[in-house]
């Protein structure tokens, strides 16, 4: 009897907790939407306005119509499903062997990978350039994939996911004759599926908002991907806050989208990825 | 076994063929370029095809329309060049430009700001425009724009368009403070009583102050001596200056805060400065983030300090050494800084050219009374004197940054004076050499 | 008759057939991850500056890092860095303990606290930067509040600029950490947390005793993660600070970046990057080894 208002009070207690915490959280999103939804509003107004006090598109519009957003949108989502698919292939085939098999050097390969993800490569993006250009891929999307086509993060993360398989399937698969190919393929892979698709949607990520290699490394600023593009906003002579914000938050949607769409799975994802 | 190793084999395989497939459709666009280049390679001679890159900093799409026909012109004259357009977003033409010359693909004629076409000037990286030009293709240059480029008898660039300080006012606060914008303060020091009393009667910030280096040179206060070979900025007339500012710090006329662009802005839109130095591009950042703000906006001419001067921020044309077409790409050069297309350059950018001709123009004394044109017309004036900020040495920029870092460490990090100036003098010795 | 010849095949070729699957990896990685660390060996004893004239210098670069004032605070900045680390562990793992309850629309909450993870640098740097102004809305919160007397400007005053960072830092990151914490919870058993509260422990004593130490494997993945980024942390000092006020915030990576970029010093910064490769090898393997004893296994 007793209990009943006293869960509702715990209940608003959450909730006041969860939008507190979100306000704080999504503040500078919120208020770049603010922006971007009121033109000849002062942006700078104190307090910052979080929620805006009218709707207008008119900075959508304008912006949308500035630039051709189909065209880098376009460009982005090839751009990181290339590097997606790149980076799930060339993970789980590099992984596999450092978690399941043995083998001499096993280790030692192992901990180099890790070396490098500490080491800043001072020159690394020129050096890459150069790489680039003698594989003859200059000006292509494959310049921008390929660097980042499989990343130390990615191999660490698969050889976890490997690690936590039960060692009798593979067993089990060679008394059936299977190769270890076939293992990999059709037993291997299924299971650490949630750990495909926490590298595919942190590469997904990753992809959509990088910037200043795609400048580098392609010619054509057709080719762009949004985060690139979005940058010629900045000019001194094309300027627009409001643009800019309506520019950002047409470039974040889709990533809100795809996080939403696919929370559950990734959540299985890292726990079955870190788990090993 | 040989069941295992086929499967082996189309593993291998696949992962080939993936990189190949992905490779063949990546290098479809990269191919013209590869034969555009190969194809006029070294030694063009005349009436041989030759293609120019030129690179331009965050123009496009805005300007289409006038490199466009720029471009068509140039190629109507010369009908064996062509011109290759490329535009790039600020962010990333430094790290594109490197990454290009280290690869060999130099670009044949760049867009660069002053500080970065001295760098890559003293390090042989530019072609010498002293020896491409003659006399009066020179002249045709406010000198004292040209000459910030010039190093050892080197020309680095041609100066392109550029824009002089003007000092704008926020109406309301400087009402409110009981000055009469129609009188606005001419020197730093009258700038400061300003600030003085806008800080007493309204409470916001009086001005903006950037604590850069470059501020010392403003006030006749030399960092180095004639020779450039030693530091001179350890003096008492620099200490008394720093305490002064030290003291307007502290009576809160100047924000203490490291000033960039962006930060002025905000400080500006949220009407918590009454008064700000920049040049005409900060109008359109104030019109588009703060609408009310712009318009109380006021534009007069900006205050000078002992030096009298005003630096101007000039965009440069340059030549990278590098090129291969050294002729056509000289000649484009020219042509697009020449006196006619700058003065078409500006009246659709707003900005103002760095040619003698050009400036002559009714469009840069004709006041339309708008806040741009105001500001266009009063900043105008001061062309002939200016000069862009630069201090003639190799390692200018360490310098700059050294001295830039101690007066930061003393304006805000409440570093001891005296003792902040001796290390910097040092430092900047063994930047110099000694 | 058909086990035995498998598995003995098996045993002798492992090692070709796992070089097999991780050839086309490596030779991207190699290419792409080794290649630039080796070529920086031979860089760092010249003045390779792209532009200019490359010449041999010994070791000058090396000499010239151990008297460089700034290139010292900024690995001295670089390591106080890493103070961030165990607050992200602790915050990310409250946040995620807090979104881990199945009340209404908590998917919406999620995706808010995600948001910061995916909002771009440059206008997470324009709002906070504007937020820790003088007249911000920290410093009318802190000092209404009576928190503080003076108003600071968090980002241009050297006692604070870098632990304001950090909180940049841990503030766009937490949604990240806490994402792979609230996986880690749900895989734990429901019944163990739900037995333990009828033999009367309470919430934090559940938390205790039972959450965290079944969180283990993910609290050494999100340290070492988040480690790594705290040592190479760049995005944020590059916007907001670049480094100031004087050398209060610059950071080691962003020192490289600075000597190679703008001072067209790709030597010596190429010299600095291996200095500080060097160290941070030797701290890490002292830090695994100090792992081992402690009876943490990373792997």
């Amino acid at each position: 009897m007793r209990k009943k208002p006293l869960r509702v009070l715990k209940l608003i207690a959450l909730y006041a907790a969860l939008i507190l915490f979100a306000i704080f959280m999504m503040g500078p999103f919120l208020w770049i939407l603010s922006v971007s939804l009121m033109p000849g509003k002062n942006v700078f107004s104190s307090p910052p306005a979080i929620f805006p006090t009218f709707i207008d598109f008119d900075n959508y519009v304008q912006v949308w119509n500035y630039m051709d957003f189909p065209r880098y949108l376009m460009n982005t989502v090839i751009i990181a499903l290339m590097g997606v698919v790149m980076n799930i292939f060339f993970s789980c085939l590099t992984a596999y062997p450092l978690a399941v098999f043995r083998f001499k050097g096993r280790d030692l390969i192992f901990a180099l990978l890790v070396a490098t993800m500490i080491i800043p490569a001072a020159a690394g993006m020129v050096v890459n350039y150069l790489t680039v250009k003698a594989l003859g891929l200059m000006g292509g999307f494959l310049a921008v994939v390929l660097p980042s086509a499989v990343t130390v993060f990615n191999v660490f993360l698969m050889r976890q996911a490997f690690m936590g398989m039960p060692h009798e399937l593979r067993d089990s698969g060679k008394v059936d004759g299977a190769s270890e190919f076939r293992i990999w393929l059709q037993l291997s892979l299924p299971i650490v599926k949630p750990a495909i698709a926490v590298i595919g949607l942190l590469e997904f990520m990753g992809m959509w908002n990088s910037f200043l290699w795609p400048m580098i490394v392609l010619n054509d600023t057709k080719q762009y991907p949004i985060a690139s593009a979005l940058s010629f906003l900045n000019g001194q002579f094309s300027y627009n806050f409001g643009w800019i914000a309506a520019g950002t938050v047409i470039s974040v949607i889709p990533i809100i989208v795809v996080f939403l769409c696919t929370q559950k799975y990734y959540m299985e994802g890292v726990s079955g990825a870190v788990k090993g | 076994m040989s069941f295992k190793g086929k499967r082996l084999i189309s593993l291998l395989l696949t992962s080939m063929l993936m990189v190949g497939l992905l490779a063949a459709c990546g290098s479809g666009s990269s191919g013209n370029k590869e034969t555009a280049s190969n194809g006029n390679s070294d030694g063009a001679k005349a009436g041989e095809q030759v293609t120019v890159e030129f690179w331009t900093i965050s123009l496009q799409p805005t300007f289409n329309d006038y490199f466009d026909k720029l471009i068509a012109d140039y190629e109507a004259q010369n009908p064996n060049v062509k011109i290759d357009w490329k535009d790039y977003p600020y962010d990333a033409v430094l790290n594109k430009l490197m990454t290009n010359i280290a690869g060999g693909d130099a670009p044949d004629v760049v867009n660069l700001n002053t500080e970065l076409a001295n760098q890559m000037g003293t390090k042989d990286a530019l072609v010498d425009f002293n020896q491409e030009l003659t006399a009066d293709q020179k002249a045709a240059y406010f000198p004292g724009i040209y000459s910030s480029t010039e190093m050892n008898g080197k020309g680095f660039a041609l100066p392109w368009y550029t824009g002089l300080p003007v000092l704008f006012m926020n109406k309301d606060l400087v009402e409110k403070a009981g000055l009469d914008p129609e009188n606005p303060p001419k020197t730093k020091q009258e700038l400061n009583e300003w600030g003085r009393q806008i800080k007493e009667k309204t409470g916001a910030y009086g001005y903006i102050f950037t604590m850069e280096a470059r501020t010392l040179l403003e006030e006749n206060l030399p960092f180095l001596t004639e020779d450039y070979k030693k530091a001179a900025f350890n003096t008492p007339e620099v200490e008394e200056y720093v305490n002064e500012n030290l003291q307007l710090l502290k009576d809160g006329v100047i924000p203490k805060d490291i000033i960039n662009y962006d930060k002025q802005v905000q400080y500006f839109a949220s009407e918590q400065v009454a008064m700000s130095l920049s040049s005409s591009p900060f109008i359109n950042k104030i019109k588009t983030a703060a609408p009310d703000v712009y318009e109380k906006m006021l534009a007069v001419p900006s205050p000078v300090g002992k030096a009298g001067i005003r630096y101007s921020n000039t965009m440069n044309i340059v030549v990278p050494s590098a090129t291969s077409h050294k002729k056509e790409a000289v000649d484009f050069a020219v042509f697009v800084t020449n006196a006619a297309n700058q003065l078409e350059f500006s009246k659709i950018a707003n900005t103002l050219p760095s040619t003698v001709e050009s400036a002559k123009d009714p469009f840069f004394s004709e006041n339309d009374g708008t806040l741009e044109g105001v500001a266009k017309t009063v900043s105008a004036v001061s062309l002939d004197k200016a000069e862009d900020f630069y201090i003639g040495v190799e390692s200018a920029k360490d310098v700059n940054q050294t001295v830039t870092k101690a007066l930061q460490e003393i304006y805000l990090n409440g570093a001891d004076v005296k003792k902040t100036l001796t290390t910097a003098e040092s430092d900047v010795n063994k930047i110099l050499g000694n | 008759m058909k086990k035995t010849p498998f598995f003995s095949r098996f045993g002798k070729s492992e090692a070709s057939v796992a070089w097999l699957f991780m050839t086309p990896g490596l030779i991207l990685l190699a290419l792409f991850v080794f290649w630039p660390i080796i070529y920086s060996v031979p860089l760092a004893l010249t003045n390779y500056s792209v532009i200019g004239k490359t010449e041999f210098v010994g070791f000058d670069n090396f000499v010239k890092a151990l008297q460089d004032k700034s290139f010292i605070t900024s690995l001295v900045n670089s390591l106080l860095y890493v103070i961030v680390v165990p607050f992200i562990q602790i915050f990310s793992i409250l946040m995620a303990i807090l979104v881990n309850s199945n009340v209404k629309g908590i998917k919406i909450f999620r995706t808010a606290y995600y948001i910061p993870v995916v909002t771009s640098m440059v206008a997470v740097a324009l709002i906070w930067g504007w937020l820790l102004n003088q007249n911000g809305v920290i410093n009318y919160v802190l000092s209404s509040v009576g928190l503080m007397q003076e108003k600071i400007t968090w980002l241009s005053n050297k006692d604070t600029a870098l632990w304001t960072l950090m909180f940049i830092t841990m503030w766009k990151g937490l949604g990240y950490y806490m994402m792979i914490y609230l996986a880690g919870l749900q895989s734990i058993p429901k019944d163990l947390v739900e037995a333990a509260m009828i033999d009367g422990a309470n919430r934090a004593q559940t938390i205790r005793k039972i959450t965290i130490p079944l969180l283990k494997p993910y609290v050494f993945f999100c340290t070492l993660i988040s480690l790594m980024a705290a040592i190479r942390v760049f995005d944020e000092v590059f916007i907001l600070t670049m480094g100031g006020p004087g050398d209060a915030t610059l950071t080691s990576s962003l020192y490289i970046y600075q000597q190679g970029f703008q001072q067209f010093n790709f030597g010596y910064s190429s010299a600095l990057g291996l200095i500080v490769s060097v160290m941070i090898a030797a701290l890490s393997i002292v830090i695994f080894r100090f792992n081992r004893k402690g009876g943490v296994n990373p792997y």
